[in-house]
């Protein structure tokens, strides 16, 4: 198998401790200043009690997992199918892992799909599938 | 004041914005993203050549078309999904434009399922994706 993927192979995890300090520069980076993520007194009126990071932060540890791997596969063709489960609070430390559950023959290659999930202890805050391109056809 | 989109406002099939958000992928604007989410891949600090953008920067210029539907604070994403045809490249203006397809309660919670497409200045597929968040309550 040129591409060296198989069936059952695992991501190396990673691990990523969420700061407020973070949430604000995510804030600002993404330009996403939606006050649940930042103000604490409006989190506080809201399902969470406080206030939570971005779903689109933890996403991005996710990101970093496949660029790690194999920056090219990921960036061209690429791609995720996620769900956020739940909140990421301030002091949570977020792990990610995934493993390759198929590989597919598409109209631009072969494809590795892995399911993939984002924990804090034992709650997953993100699960669903992320594919990177193997072969081009 | 801001003036916030009341959900019973949004319209399946609705194009926004129009003409489509731009995004000038910068040396700073990717520099500000990599910091945020303590990235900290060489291949996007690359200086010999194109400097490519992590594929998720699509989180940034996404929510900057977005931004033009005034979701009221408070909503939250529920699902992501992206396709990434091709990397975003510093010196790049992409072109952003949403579509709404569907909208839906349930316990309570307003959700939207919007569609999202970027092209390059030459016009080539950079980003598609399904976003699927909760509508911010509205006063």
């Amino acid at each position: 198998m040129q591409h060296g993927v198989q069936i059952g192979d695992v991501l190396p995890e990673s691990r990523h401790k969420v700061t407020q300090d973070q949430i604000d520069r995510y804030a600002e980076a993404s330009g996403d200043r939606n006050p649940l993520h930042i103000d604490p007194e409006f989190a506080k009126e809201t399902m969470f009690g406080r206030t939570i990071a971005h779903g689109l932060l933890s996403l991005a540890f996710l990101s970093q997992a496949m660029t790690a791997w194999d920056w090219k596969g990921w960036a061209f063709g690429g791609g995720l199918d996620i769900a956020f489960l739940g909140p990421v609070y301030p002091g949570d430390e977020v792990a990610v892992r995934g493993k390759v559950t198929a590989l597919e023959i598409g109209e631009n290659g072969v494809i590795a799909v892995c399911e993939v999930a984002c924990t804090v202890e034992d709650r997953t805050v993100i699960a669903g599938t992320v594919r990177r391109r193997l072969e081009t056809a | 004041m801001t003036a916030y989109t009341s959900f019973t406002e949004l319209k399946i099939g609705q194009i926004f914005p129009d003409p489509a958000a731009r995004f000038d992928v910068t040396e700073a604007s990717v520099d500000a993203y990599l910091g945020a989410t303590e990235d900290s891949a060489e291949i996007y600090r690359k200086k010999d050549g194109p400097r490519p953008a992590p594929p998720t920067l699509a989180a940034v210029y996404m929510l900057d078309a977005l931004s033009h539907l005034r979701n009221p604070p408070g909503g939250i994403h529920t699902k992501q999904s992206f396709v990434f045809h091709q990397p975003a490249y510093v010196g790049d203006t992409l072109s952003t434009q949403a579509r709404i397809l569907e909208t839906y309660v349930k316990k309570g919670r307003n959700y939207v399922v919007m569609e999202i497409v970027t092209h390059n200045q030459k016009n080539a597929l950079v980003t598609t994706g399904v976003i699927t968040r909760i509508w911010g309550k509205e006063a």
